[in-house]
């Protein structure tokens, strides 16, 4: 069954467009990687997801239902970002308990658990939290939840390593332990891929793909060597990047359809097969112009 | 699969509401100000002082009344749909299970509890002015009429004074929404006004009808209705206009940005 399901989703800003015609699904019981640079429209299509944003056009259909202003889909839902409002006038521990009134699911054990784990003062204020004690607060709230949809945007702005390293294995655990539809936002696809199933990367409000980390890891191929012989070797192919080494050598990403007698020639001929990382790939995939940040260096020494 | 909850839209509305009731304590700790200073004010300042003699007997007579105490709840009841409309304090409903209308309800459900407390706090206070004033003054100059309070007209002033709490709230929770809207309404409330103010100056004179008599008339309607049900059903009507009004406005704002 598809939590999540959207077709031609559309939302302008005025002129601007911050989703445009995006169509994808999210199967239940899944984590999905939302990836794209800032402003390709993450945050947006979260909100979007939660109820909070109505689209301009297309359809939306979150546990069935459209979720802008439904009760069905907040009480099903856990949004956390690091704008959440929380009322000044409680302490940590009191907030904890006034929350888990929302919630039928909330797992009372996890959230002492961590709330403890990470050293967080029940009688301090939510107001009084550094940026990272606040993300780890959000963090707690919104895995203890255990919401049947649980989204996070940018949900380790402000914490340490050692916090994210242990958000994720909480995160982790916990969706073994309860499995159940989870949505993490980020532009560091390094640091969550290894917990991540499926990926869905943005760009300019649009999708650029959707598939299984695995299939997307092994996607793509770096060739790097001489000029004319990787000419050779990606005539007709998919390019995604190409950067100049030195000279005449050159660094092309290439989409991997390679024949392995191909690979055999590719290497006869000098050209060295590198792998490319997922994150890397992402970056390539989602760039605004052709070249990188050399090429602006390079240029301004021209002129 | 987590197992979906089918949320009871009364069931969430009575959660937020106690939620707020709880999380709104400085709302109430406000108002507590607001009537100690205006109970301060009220022993300080003598309301209507007048003397009169003849020949070598001179009396001084001063009255002292808990009108102040009501006028500063009045204001403090202003202060309060500002705070509930503000886009910080709305989105707290929506870090946790809400809709729009929930929000507004549990909202509105509030609103009308504080009345009610400060209502009755405020007309309680007369009764403490009156305990206040005894102990401060000496207590055989105290003319007994209106001194003692019948427990009707106190219930009768708590109900009116609620009433006249909601309909400020009411009107001022409309404006917050409002102004959250968009600022060009707050233009155009202020140019309707404007309009309408000049619109008097110009034209009273031909019509015989100037701006005090419809402000009075506006007034009239409310004050000097001499029916404490009809008074009631006046009040609540209007406050039902604007709370549906700002419902409605709610209905035109995103969720939560």
């Amino acid at each position: 069954m598809s939590i999540i399901q959207c077709t031609n989703l559309t939302k302008d800003y005025g002129n601007a467009k911050a989703l445009s015609d995006l169509s994808f699904t999210i199967e239940e019981n899944t984590i999905t990687g939302l990836i794209g640079r800032n402003g390709a429209g993450k945050t947006t299509l979260l909100k979007t997801i939660a109820g909070f944003i109505k689209n301009t056009s297309g359809e939306i259909s979150v546990l069935g239902k459209n979720p802008f202003d439904c009760l069905d889909v907040s009480a099903n839902t856990f949004f956390a970002d690091d704008n959440m409002a929380f009322p000044v006038e409680l302490t940590l521990s009191e907030l904890l308990e006034e929350i888990s009134n929302f919630y039928p699911n909330w797992d009372v054990s996890l959230a002492k658990g961590l709330f403890e784990y990470f050293g967080l003062n029940p009688k301090q204020y939510h107001a009084g939290l550094s940026k990272g004690q606040k993300s780890t607060f959000n963090m707690i709230v919104a895995l203890s939840s255990h919401s049947a949809l649980t989204i996070f945007d940018e949900p380790t702005t402000g914490m340490d390593a050692s916090v994210r390293k242990d958000f994720y294995r909480a995160l982790l655990k916990d969706y073994i332990q309860y499995p159940r539809t989870i949505i993490l936002s980020s532009h560091l696809l390094s640091e969550i891929e290894d917990i991540l199933e499926n990926i869905l990367l943005l760009k300019n409000g649009t999708k650029v793909l959707q598939m299984p980390v695995e299939n997307l890891k092994e996607m793509a191929i770096g060739l790097r060597g001489d000029i004319n012989s990787i000419n050779m070797l990606t005539n007709g192919k998919e390019i995604i990047h190409t950067e100049k080494i030195n000279g005449n050598h050159i660094l092309v990403v290439v989409k991997n359809d390679f024949t392995e007698t191909a690979l055999q020639q590719a290497n006869v001929l000098g050209v060295e097969i590198l792998q490319v990382s997922a994150d890397d790939l992402c970056v390539y995939l989602t760039a605004k112009s052709q070249g990188g940040i050399d090429d602006v260096f390079n240029r301004a020494k021209l002129i | 699969m987590m197992y979906l909850i089918e949320p009871n839209s009364f069931n969430i509305l009575k959660k937020q509401y106690f939620f707020k009731l709880k999380t709104n304590f400085g709302l109430i700790f406000n108002l507590i100000l607001f009537q100690i200073f205006a109970i301060f004010l009220s022993l300080v300042v003598k309301m209507t002082s007048s003397s009169f003699g003849m020949d070598e007997l001179t009396f001084y007579v001063s009255s002292f009344s808990g009108n102040i105490v009501i006028g500063f709840t009045l204001i403090w009841a202003c202060t309060v749909p500002a705070i509930l409309t503000n886009s910080k304090i709305r989105n707290i409903d929506f870090t946790f299970v809400s809709n729009r209308f929930t929000s507004n309800i549990s909202n509105i459900g509030l609103l009308i509890t504080l009345s009610l407390f400060g209502s009755v706090t405020a007309c309680l206070s007369s009764n403490l002015i009156r305990v206040l004033f005894y102990f401060i003054s000496n207590p055989k100059s105290i003319v007994n009429e209106g001194f003692f309070v019948s427990p009707q007209y106190i219930l009768i002033s708590i109900i009116s004074t609620t009433l006249y709490i909601i309909l400020v709230m009411s009107i001022l929770y409309f404006l917050g929404l409002l102004k959250q809207l968009t600022k060009v309404f707050i233009i155009l409330f202020f140019a309707i006004a404007v309009a309408i103010i000049l619109g008097f100056k110009l034209f009273s004179s031909t019509i015989n009808f100037t701006l005090i008599d419809l402000i009075n008339k506006v007034f009239n309607f409310y004050k000097g209705e001499s029916s404490l049900v009809v008074f009631a059903v006046k009040v609540l009507l209007t406050a039902l206009v604007f709370f549906s009004g700002a419902t409605l406005i709610s209905s035109k704002l995103e969720v939560r940005r």
